[in-house]
């Protein structure tokens, strides 16, 4: 289904640039593309992959040669499985056992060319839903990766919202700084060119004057991107306007104003938030882009997409719940955890987050934390989001978390922890506290540090934080 | 700014900058600043590009001058201190 669609739109205009690997300087057409993605299609027929269904994890850099392992296993009906490329060999190993994967795709001693490997596949494995395309790898809550399969149905369904919602066009051009193998990637860069055939500039140095060097030669357009990076471009104020820049996109971690105004100042572009996650694709984003978009809101929901908040307090907090034709069929080969506390849950199109938000009055949402982040303080529950929010506010913070961290059995205690610039102390923060929150809200534990623990996918790193800085 | 003098205060940038547990005396000069017993990722790095660039009004255009400039305190110093004087005779 998608495959058709790549190959309608190189019917279409098969000289039109479709992937520009500024590292090797290669530039490849629709026609290119499809070439390469007819070798892909033999290295797996000769690796003997899999029989249709089977199912062909990629751990592969950023290169054509991902796009074309994708579109080569859609055309053999095989469903790919990318991996992040930060996971170990005995991880990888893993998860492809407990898929069922047939065959491993990765980079061979070169670097640069795909290899095929085998993989034994185990006698009773659980069947992937039906119609399933892609299995996309989360690190979910806990940590565990889990594999959740996505249709081609809802594939489609997720890049048909993100092109409306964020105003794309088949014109634009996307600079690619992030891995494809994460769900955001995969759906804002590989699957609008596969889909809508907007071309993909992907950039390895990410060294801010030639990140922006690249992104001017190359006219990009698009920047769908992460806070760490608007932060470093927004710094960058003598390298030069990108003139051709009309859409900057943040996700995978919250963006401070401070660093969002920075950016808009010196590049002339206001980066717009976007929220979403592996289990249902896009959820909300920026829509309007202008105004103060408080700390914590992360916009409207996408077109085609219904949210709606589970078990509201009487503060109109709940869990936020997702509703659309882009929401995955399930969890393959994983337990369910349904019943655990606090976990998500998928089924009947419907993704049940681990996010807790409110709607303000013009109909945005406002996230104030996770379903397992309301800290107990002897009794009185405490949403980490308005401490960070406080926080936050505090000139020189770039970024913050709180947590509850346990104090004794049946109490927990407050720790934050937060990344600013060198002049910002523990006094400021515990200062700008006292004033602004009730007194059992001020962080027992402050902690200055340079930047947070966030994993490969960007998310925050949980187990390192509370390994780094335990309560004391 | 003298050579010694750049060194000192690219070794406070580092370790204010970066957040780094050690005095900045306690980095040797000649030693790789990056993959080496600091412990610092390609993050660090892309961090350091641009506290280099803001402190010091150089230009570094991509990651290969990167790697070449911050190879060392010492390599780094020598970096800054041609910088500082092809722009003074331009």
């Amino acid at each position: 289904m998608l495959a058709a669609r790549f190959a309608e739109l190189r019917r279409a205009r098969a000289g039109a640039l479709a992937v520009l690997d500024t590292d090797g300087g290669r530039a490849f057409t629709r026609d290119d593309l499809a070439r390469e993605v007819d070798r892909a299609g033999a290295l797996l027929d000769e690796g003997g992959a899999a029989a249709p269904g089977g199912i062909v994890a990629l751990q592969l850099a950023n290169g054509a040669a991902f796009f074309a392992i994708i579109l080569a296993c859609w055309e053999r009906d095989l469903v790919p499985m990318p991996v992040d490329h930060d996971v170990a060999a005995a991880a990888l190993e893993d998860l492809c056992r407990v898929t069922g994967a047939s065959a491993i795709v990765r980079a061979s001693a070169d670097g640069r060319t795909p290899a095929v490997r085998r993989h034994p596949v185990p006698g009773a494995l659980a069947t992937l839903p039906s119609g399933s395309a892609l299995l996309k790898v989360t690190s979910g809550t806990t940590g565990e990766p889990r594999a959740v399969a996505l249709t081609a149905v809802a594939l489609e369904a997720g890049v048909a919202q993100i092109v409306a919602t964020m105003g794309l066009e088949p014109g634009d051009r996307n600079l690619v700084t992030i891995p494809l193998a994460h769900s955001y990637a995969f759906d804002n860069v590989l699957l609008t060119l596969v889909h809508d055939g907007m071309p993909a500039i992907l950039a390895r140095d990410l060294t801010p004057r030639r990140l922006l060097a690249v992104a001017r030669e190359a006219g990009a357009t698009v920047l769908p991107t992460v806070p760490f990076v608007i932060d470093v471009l927004g710094r960058a104020t003598q390298a030069g306007a990108v003139p051709s820049l009309r859409r900057v996109i943040s996700a995978g971690a919250p963006l401070p104003a401070a660093t969002r105004e920075r950016f808009t100042a010196t590049l002339g572009v206001r980066p717009r938030t976007f929220y979403g996650a592996t289990e249902c694709g896009g959820i909300a984003f920026d829509r309007d882009g202008e105004g103060d978009l408080p700390d914590g809101c992360v916009g409207a929901a996408l077109d085609g997409v219904q949210l709606t908040l589970a078990d509201p307090d009487e503060d109109g907090i709940g869990r936020v719940c997702v509703h659309s034709a882009s929401v995955a069929a399930g969890y393959h080969a994983a337990p369910s955890r349904d019943t655990e506390p606090g976990e998500v849950e998928l089924r009947d199109g419907r993704f049940l987050t681990a996010d807790l938000g409110s709607f303000d009055a013009r109909g945005r949402l406002q996230l104030v934390g996770r379903v397992r982040e309301v800290v107990n303080l002897g009794g009185r529950k405490v949403y980490p989001l308005e401490i960070e929010r406080v926080i936050r506010g505090v000139p020189g913070v770039l970024d913050v978390v709180v947590s509850g961290v346990a104090r004794s059995s049946v109490t927990d205690a407050l720790r934050a922890v937060v990344a600013a610039e060198p002049h910002v102390s523990r006094e400021d923060i515990a200062a700008a506290c006292e004033q602004r929150l009730a007194r059992y809200k001020v962080p027992r534990s402050i902690e200055i540090v340079d930047s947070l623990p966030r994993t490969g996918r960007g998310k925050l790193d949980r187990r390192a934080l509370d390994a780094r800085y335990p309560i004391d | 700014m003298t050579k010694p003098e750049i060194a000192q205060r690219a070794k406070e940038l580092l370790v204010e900058g970066l957040r780094l547990e050690i005095a900045p005396g306690e980095i040797v000069e000649t030693d790789p600043i990056f993959g080496s017993g600091l412990g610092l990722d390609s993050i660090d790095a892309l961090e350091f590009v641009v506290l280099i660039e803001e402190n010091f009004g150089v230009a570094i255009p991509d990651e290969t001058v990167a790697k070449q400039a911050l190879a060392s305190i010492d390599a780094l110093a020598e970096f800054i201190l041609d910088e500082q004087r092809r722009r003074a005779t331009s």
